[in-house]
């Protein structure tokens, strides 16, 4: 039990404390640097885009890379280890692949914070979160994965589309009713 | 032969009604956005924003098979 619990820790610690740094270093530089009303327009455009393709279930691909980790790098080595490489580079969630497009209104609104300070803030509080969020994540598809066939993850990804989808509606809405 | 149970919920409506919920969403968003017609602070907002979508990505990532 309580070695469940330290694996869990150190499981969010791994994604988390990388995507804090990132996502902080990225505040930092996009908060505040370019005109406001530009960036509300592109971000409400993007939302409104794509949540209106996330809800109607129109196939189009949110921007993402199709990298991996290669298994060399993880491969034959111990858990602590493969656990600390898996999260520095898969817990900021922007080095893989992603299926949601609400991601990358994640960076475009870090730009509407209104100082570098602010942003970078908002940065660590906001890869705090989706590290954390990836980890457990992580964790519960291990345990849900034993006896689970693949087409109920595509199942779930489909309502998590929709999901987001309608996030970025209701997203649009706010940014146009703001700027 | 495995059998998998799913909650299939909005997922089973047509195009046409899902436009609609999206439509409501939308105005939800701008109701919001208005907030009795004198506005959210400007980086408040986008603070829940950047929050709010890190979340719910690093949440629905876990049904990446």
């Amino acid at each position: 039990m309580r070695g469940r619990r330290v694996w869990t820790i150190a499981l969010a610690a791994a994604h988390a404390v990388p995507a804090m740094v990132l996502w902080g270093l990225l505040g930092a530089v996009l908060a505040g640097r370019v005109s406001p009303f530009a960036v509300a327009v592109a971000a409400a455009v993007y939302a409104g885009l794509y949540g209106a393709a996330e809800t109607l279930r129109f196939p189009v691909r949110p921007p993402s890379l199709n990298w991996q980790v290669p298994s060399p790098w993880v491969r034959e080595r111990s858990s602590r280890a493969k656990i600390a490489i898996w999260g520095a580079l898969l817990g900021s969630g922007l080095f893989t692949r992603n299926p949601y497009a609400g991601m990358w209104l994640v960076p475009l609104a870090l730009a509407l914070v209104g100082n570098p300070r602010a942003g970078a803030l908002v940065g660590l509080v906001a890869g705090g979160a989706h590290g954390i969020a990836r980890a457990l994540g992580v964790r519960s598809n291990i345990r849900a994965r034993r006896g689970r066939a693949d087409i109920a993850f595509v199942v779930d990804q489909l309502r998590w589309k929709l999901v987001d989808g309608l996030a970025l509606l209701v997203a649009a809405g706010i940014l146009i009713a703001v700027w | 032969m495995q059998r998998t149970e799913v909650r299939l919920g909005l997922s089973t409506l047509g195009r046409r009604e899902l436009a609609g919920v999206g439509a409501a969403a939308a105005g939800l968003g701008l109701l919001l956005g208005t907030g009795a017609a004198r506005g959210l602070p400007r980086t408040e907002t986008a603070a829940v924003l950047a929050v709010f979508f890190a979340s719910l990505s690093g949440i629905a990532k876990r049904a990446s098979p």
